[in-house]
Formats: C-alpha cells, structure tokens, sequence
C-alpha cells in the first residue's frame, strides 16, 4: 500500500518535473529575463533554477518519495568553488542544483539535445564537456565571474561499488584557478534513478539518501611547483582515495 | 644517410620520453614506439599540454589536425622528425 502510494507520488513528481521545467523555460524565463542586460541573462536563468529545484526537491520530500539528510551544508555556501561528487543517480543533479547557489554545471554533450534538459542548458550557460581545449577556459571564466561549478568526475551516472576512476580535468580546473575543490557524497539507500533504472521502477522501500559534504580542500596540498599535468594528477590521485574511503566508511 | 635518419628518431624518441616523465610521471621503461597513448592514460588536456612542450623544443607548431591522428609513441616521432627536417 505504501509502495503503491510512493509510485503515485512519483509519477506525480515526474509530471511536475516535465511541466514545471516546460513552464519555467518557455514562459516564465522567456517573460522575465529581457529586464535583465544578455550578459547578466544567465545569473538570471540559474536563480529561476535554483528556486525551481528547491521547490521540486521538497515536494518530493512532502510527497514521500524519498527523505533526505544534509551533513556540512556549510562548505556548499560561498562562491567561485569546485564542487564535485560522485554520480549513483540522476537525481544528484537535482540536489546539487537545489543546495548551491550560482551552480554552472560541467555537462555531458548529448545531454542538450535531450527535451526539456537541452534548453535550460544553453539558459543557464552550463558547460558541455565536449573537448579539453574549450571546457577549461569556458570554466575558469565561470569561476572568475563567482560562480560555483559542478563536476562529476566519473564523467557519467556509475553505481556504487565500482572502481574510483576519475577524469581530471576537476582537479586540473581546481589548480589552474586556485579554487578550493569541496568534495560531496551521495548515498542513496536503495538505490533509485541510477543508471539503467527507469524513472518507473520504485523501490521496495522509502529512498533514503545521505548528501555529505566534505571539508574543502586546497588544491595548493599537492607541491606548488608542480606542472599542472603532475599536479592534477596526484590531485585526482588523492579525491579517489577520498571517496573510496568514503564508500568504505558507512 | 638511413643511419642518420635512425639515430635522429632515437633521439627524438628519448627526448619524448624525458619529457613524458617529466609532465606525466611515466617510466621511461615503459614504453616503446608502439606504446598508445590511451595505454598510458593520457587524456587530451595532457595532449595540449604536450605539443605545446614540442613546440618549445622543436620551435615548430604542430598541426592541431595532425595531433588528433596521432595515436602511438611512434606516431608523434614521425610528426616530429618530418616537421624538424622540413
């Protein structure tokens, strides 16, 4: 019975999604964002956003579909941060554009060409990670102007349990803007919209989901003198340390 | 004249490999002109990174659509020998 009503509440989730999504990028934004100078359209856009997924993100709590838990909300407040995480489920996303402020999100490319993604995408001025040459620098810009970026260092949705491999260009762009790189951990108990899940597939019990966030850490730990190249590479050496320690703790 | 050629490409080759370890922290033991770069995790930021040493060593630019068929060791000596001798 419970069961039955947490997949009711999801499947009223989902259309809230799709709608609110539709609504807010095809009427709302549309409406609101010719006050604001073009420059200043994508600032705009993000805090539309961020509204959005706090709303959607405690509807979901209201509803049941899942309870969350918030550990070190603190090292999430501030600007000009490298905020990466792990991926077990699309709905990371969704957090982490409900709990940080000014978040530009470092995409997959195929994402925007996905309905109802593709366009908050190009709004809010995400990056599409297609090549090295052009994610750097279009994330070093976003982090000058103070906004707070988010990786997923795995590149892609990947399940617990699975060996820490990192791309580095998180730390790479951590070091080259001297960003402190705050780490986050997702726990997501049972696991829910994670890769190969369909959005229909409700767990036998309430999803409980754990976000912890780390310290921040300096890139500065790993020697000054270092070219970048090496420099990245103990960086990312040390956050896959960090998560496998995580995945082991609890 | 072919001796030349040789001894050119070994030099190239262990220039390479000095400086793959200085950038990368990879063994120079490790590797051979067959050796990809995919095997040793060399992403394409590092591949910026390394033409733009080449290009400090070599004093010639490389063609960014030569690098991108460039998948071996090997590959980036030949590159390297034909862009030095023209």
């Amino acid at each position: 019975m419970e069961r039955a009503l947490r997949f009711l509440a999801t499947v009223i989730s989902y259309l809230v999604y799709a709608l609110g999504s539709l609504g807010l990028w095809s009427l709302v934004y549309p409406a609101t964002c010719w006050r604001h100078p073009p420059a200043m359209r994508s600032v705009h856009a993000r805090r539309l956003s961020r509204r959005a997924f706090r709303f959607f993100v405690a509807w979901m709590r209201w509803t049941g579909v899942w309870e969350v838990q918030v550990e070190g909300m603190e090292h999430l407040q501030g600007s000009g941060r490298v905020i990466i995480a792990n991926h077990p489920s699309f709905l990371d996303t969704v957090l982490l554009f409900a709990l940080v402020d000014d978040a530009v999100c470092v995409v997959k490319p195929s994402l925007a060409k996905v309905p109802l993604v593709g366009r908050p995408i190009r709004c809010c001025g995400h990056i599409q990670a297609g090549d090295s040459q052009s994610l750097i620098p279009a994330a070093l810009t976003a982090l000058r102007t103070g906004a707070n970026l988010i990786l997923f260092p795995q590149g892609t949705r990947t399940p617990p349990g699975e060996p820490w491999r990192f791309h580095r260009s998180a730390a790479r762009i951590a070091l080259e803007a001297g960003a402190p790189l705050v780490p986050v951990f997702f726990r997501y108990r049972p696991s829910l919209l994670g890769r190969g899940q369909r959005w229909y597939h409700v767990p036998a019990r309430r999803p409980q989901v754990m976000v912890e966030v780390g310290v921040p850490i300096d890139p500065a730990i790993v020697s000054p003198d270092l070219p970048l190249s090496r420099a990245s590479r103990r960086l990312t050496r040390k956050l896959e340390t960090l998560y496998a320690g995580w995945e082991r703790g609890r | 004249m072919t001796k030349a050629i040789t001894e050119n490409r070994d030099v190239i080759f262990s220039t390479l490999c000095h400086l793959l370890e200085e950038l990368f922290e990879i063994d120079p033991n490790r590797v051979t002109l067959e050796t990809t770069f995919e095997e040793l995790d060399i992403d394409s930021i590092d591949a910026v990174d390394l033409v733009v040493r080449l290009h400090d060593l070599i004093g010639r630019r490389i063609p960014p659509e030569e690098f991108r068929r460039i998948a071996t060791l090997g590959d980036v000596v030949d590159v390297v020998q034909r862009l030095a001798g023209e």
